[in-house]
């Protein structure tokens, strides 16, 4: 019953890769040859250099501030581990954008250094592009730091400073290789949202591989190509993923679930809190103040012109298609981890591993591939000339699932790990069924689930792509800000809307911390 | 289980307090629109046509290319009536995909001059937008600029700021140079172009602007609409920029400066074949084409109608008068010619 569910739940997202997939084999067209003639190169070395740059970069941003605010008490402490998420809330390409704007020649660095100032730097290159995935992208790694962080065993941290490791020798030789499994989740989740980027890297004019998906579909007139390029994009994401594995399989990870006090080292000198305050405050101005308030002032400007009757419903819009959807997702993901879980299946392990890589894939690439679904769903319905599927909501939802899916996987595994084996155990050695053993696991790791679906919510938050093309017409938020800052070329009018993905993403990571904080206290 | 149902529940409640599609049925009074154009002043149009007609415009935004593959994948099914991009390269695309039909009226003949559209009526121009040089008040003399040709000249090495070859108005002058001088000649230009610029392309129409004003290019390739846009910023200091060059129409002296479209095309399967044909009426009229003019500085295709102040104050000019299907038909060939000569 559990493995033919997940099996037909995971086999229709994995559906629409595996049609993208398909396409490997197909002969090379002009366009191929011609890309690959002239500019593969260079979409190569922009990628690579790209995702290693942003992996170095964000890895430096989410692991020091983690392990930080889980073993040092400073001043601001509780703020900035829950701050320090916030930047998720804004869209890379309104992070670039903005930064591009107020390193321009008209923007803010001029206004208060002149325009002779050192300061003033083309921001839109390859260091750019870099800049803003990882100002935008770090929290992920943070938040999977953190949480391996403070579940790492206060015994063996307490061992090694009993064989008087130094405190940076403990992080770099204990404590980051036994966090490894949920940074490299977190790392890969980057990379592969750096993979599947097109505004940002065209903005910035970095073209990497998915430019190339695009130019082969959009100026070469030939989207055959673009799929058969998309399916090669897979590779690399697939290879990674297969590498962690790897390297994570043969060893245990012993999660001390026992202990719920997490260790803290004794009092640090004045100086080194200081040191550490102004190191997580120069991360949050940079990533997080810095942008949004230049993002409110243009909002202050704009507000009469874009705000009516109709931001509202676009706000509200957004809410609901982004709440109810992040909620179908996180049950998928819930049923098909558990059945990974306890029936485990060569089938359905592959087969949730495809459903994954829909994450690496840029989001029209999906949209292509679901709406060909959806139509081939209507076309054998047959007796009806009109759509059923196609156009409507649950469309929309299939195609962020297809995209989205793999968020949500991350968090849920580690709390099936966290609540562990002998739990699993005792339920069914008492006679429980699957379901009800379900349900004790789930009471067990709702801070898990939680975390799952506010980062799923802010990620469809944020899409535009698959909104515009696949759901029924009517805007969001997030194709609203893409339509004036991109289209349009009108930064400042997409404030107000990208302001409020960005506060609403914030309340939904603040509630989403004092649930977690309320949970805690009771257990 | 409290929490699955409380999932649920969440998800019951959600899905029908955000399905407000348009309501069906009275198909008559319904035309829907797959639009590439995204500017607030176009919805401000679709507003007035539904009050004036009672007819019911649904917009569906996007790339052209995507929107083109919908159609393509939605087949006979499609909902969209008329497509609408911003320019001419992707409605000869369409129309060459078999997306869309011939129409054609005496209005519409009447509002569009016949170098604007479609022989056959498959899509009509609604605006146009010339790609200019734009020079340095201060540092350039209008004497020393002619052709596009001419810009490839070693005296402007590094002083030209141009953006990325795959912006498409880059590549649809590219395929007027290539219709008028031959793609050897094309691919020398481009060449040429890259060897004098300023910087590596990057950035949209009006940081090339910008870049102009802060005195690090000479020159800068554009179309008007963007200093139109410049100049009316809310940032006194884009007002500055744009106040420091001025426009410069090339090719006067032989075929014309190079001038795109943003047209519309009544698609194939269109369910409201009717509507799609009074929006376009109506989006060619005199009156909303004022509209596209002042709101937009664009140039409006209407003969009568004449472009915004600002926009006529940069002088008339002549246009280059290809037929602008040949650009549709060597885009293709303009993205090679950008990816040999080293355009990033």
């Amino acid at each position: 019953m559990w493995t033919l569910t997940t099996l037909v739940v995971t086999l229709l997202i994995a559906t629409p890769i595996i049609f993208i997939l398909s396409h490997i084999f197909l002969e090379p067209s002009d366009a191929w040859l011609h890309i690959k003639q002239t500019r593969l190169n260079e979409y190569i070395y922009n990628t690579v250099t790209l995702v290693f740059g942003v992996a170095s970069l964000s890895f430096f941003l989410g692991v020091v501030p983690a392990w930080l605010v889980c073993v040092y008490n400073f001043p601001g402490r509780k703020f900035f581990e829950w701050a320090l998420i916030l930047p998720l809330a804004i869209p890379v390409y309104i992070m670039s954008y903005t930064y591009a704007d107020m390193f321009s020649s008209t923007g803010l660095i001029r206004k208060i250094f002149g325009s002779d100032s050192f300061l003033l730097f083309e921001f839109k290159s390859l260091f750019g592009a870099i800049i803003s995935f990882s100002f935008a992208l770090y929290p992920y790694i943070y938040l999977m730091a953190k949480n391996a962080f403070k579940q790492q065993s206060v015994l063996v941290l307490g061992v090694s400073r009993l064989f008087s490791y130094s405190h940076v020798s403990i992080f770099a030789r204990v404590a980051l290789p036994l966090a490894f499994p949920a940074i490299s989740a977190g790392a890969l989740l980057v990379i592969m949202e750096v993979f599947s980027d097109y505004g940002t890297v065209s903005y910035c004019t970095t073209p990497t591989f998915t430019v190339g998906i695009f130019q082969a579909w959009y100026a070469l007139e030939d989207s055959q190509a673009a799929m058969r390029l998309s399916a090669i994009l897979l590779c690399p994401a697939f290879s990674l993923w297969l590498l962690r594995w790897l390297i994570i399989r043969n060893k245990k990870y012993h999660v001390d679930s026992s202990q719920f006090n997490n260790y803290r080292f004794g009092q640090i000198s004045k100086f080194s809190r200081y040191f550490i305050f102004t190191m997580c405050s120069i991360i949050f101005f940079f990533t997080f103040v810095f942008p949004v308030g230049q993002l409110i002032y243009w909002g202050c400007q704009t507000a009469t012109e874009v705000i009516d009757k109709n931001f509202v419903s676009l706000a509200i819009n957004s809410i609901f298609l982004a709440l109810s959807t992040a909620c179908i997702a996180l049950f998928i993901a819930i049923v098909v981890s558990y059945t990974v879980k306890i029936r485990t299946t060569r089938m359905t392990r592959y087969l949730a591993a495809i459903s994954k890589s829909g994450y690496t894939l840029p989001a029209a690439v999906v949209a292509i591939s679901a709406m060909t679904m959806c139509k081939w769903f209507d076309d054998s319905l047959g007796v009806l000339t009109g759509m059923i599927l196609s156009n409507t909501l649950v469309a929309l939802m299939f195609g962020y699932i297809v995209r989205f899916l793999a968020v949500t996987f991350e968090p849920i595994n580690s709390g099936f790990k966290n609540v562990g084996h002998t739990v699993t155990q005792a339920c069914f050695s008492l006679g429980s069924s699957p379901s009800r053993t379900l349900l004790v696991h789930l009471q067990m790791m709702k801070p898990y689930l939680l975390s799952a679906l506010v980062l799923i919510f802010i990620d469809i938050l944020k899409e535009f792509n698959l909104t515009f093309l696949v759901g029924p017409t009517f805007d969001t938020l997030a194709t609203d800000a893409y339509s004036r800052a991109i289209s349009d070329e009108a930064v400042p009018y997409s404030s107000c809307s990208a302001l409020t993905i960005i506060c609403i993403s914030s309340f939904f990571l603040l509630f989403g911390k004092i649930s977690l904080d309320r949970l805690g206290k009771k257990s | 289980m409290k929490i699955i149902a409380s999932l649920l529940f969440i998800v019951l409640l959600l899905v029908p307090a955000c399905n407000q599609k348009p309501a069906e049925g009275d198909s008559g009074k319904k035309v829907t629109i797959y639009t590439h154009r995204h500017y607030p002043s176009d919805q401000k149009l679709f507003k007035q046509f539904t009050a004036e007609t009672g007819i019911e415009v649904v917009v569906r935004k996007s790339k052209a290319n995507e929107l083109i593959k919908k159609i393509e994948i939605e087949g006979e099914k499609t909902e969209a009536d008329l497509l609408i991009t911003v320019d001419v390269g992707r409605l000869h695309l369409a129309q060459n995909k078999g997306l869309l039909q011939g129409v054609t009226s005496e209005t519409l003949t009447k509002n569009v001059p016949s170098h604007l559209h479609h022989k056959d009526g498959y899509w009509y121009a609604l605006t146009k937008r010339a790609r200019v040089v734009v020079y340095s008040k201060d540092r350039v003399k209008p004497e020393q600029l002619s052709t596009y040709e001419a810009l490839t000249d070693a005296g402007w090495k590094g002083k030209i700021a141009v953006r990325s070859s795959s912006n498409i108005y880059n590549q649809s002058l590219l395929a007027s140079i290539i219709v008028a001088n031959g793609k050897e000649k094309a691919l020398e230009w481009a060449k040429g172009v890259v060897a004098n610029m300023e910087r590596t392309p990057t950035g949209n129409d009006r940081d090339q602007v910008k870049e102009v004003a802060a005195g690090k290019a000479d020159l800068a390739i554009v179309n008007t609409y963007y200093l139109g846009k410049l100049l009316n910023s809310e940032n006194a200091d884009e007002v500055k920029a744009g106040e420091a060059v001025k426009v410069f129409f090339p090719n006067q002296d032989g075929r014309g400066t190079h001038v795109n479209i943003s047209g519309a095309g009544v698609t194939k399967y269109a369910k409201n074949k009717e509507n799609a044909m009074k929006l376009l009426e109506f989006l060619t009229s005199k009156k909303a084409q004022q509209t596209f003019a002042q709101a937009n500085y664009e140039y409006p295709v209407h003969p009568e109608v004449k472009p915004s102040e600002l926009v006529s104050s940069w002088g008339d000019f002549k246009e280059d008068q290809v037929n602008l299907s040949e650009l549709g038909v060597n885009n293709k060939e303009a993205v090679k010619t950008f990816d040999l000569a080293g355009w990033k």
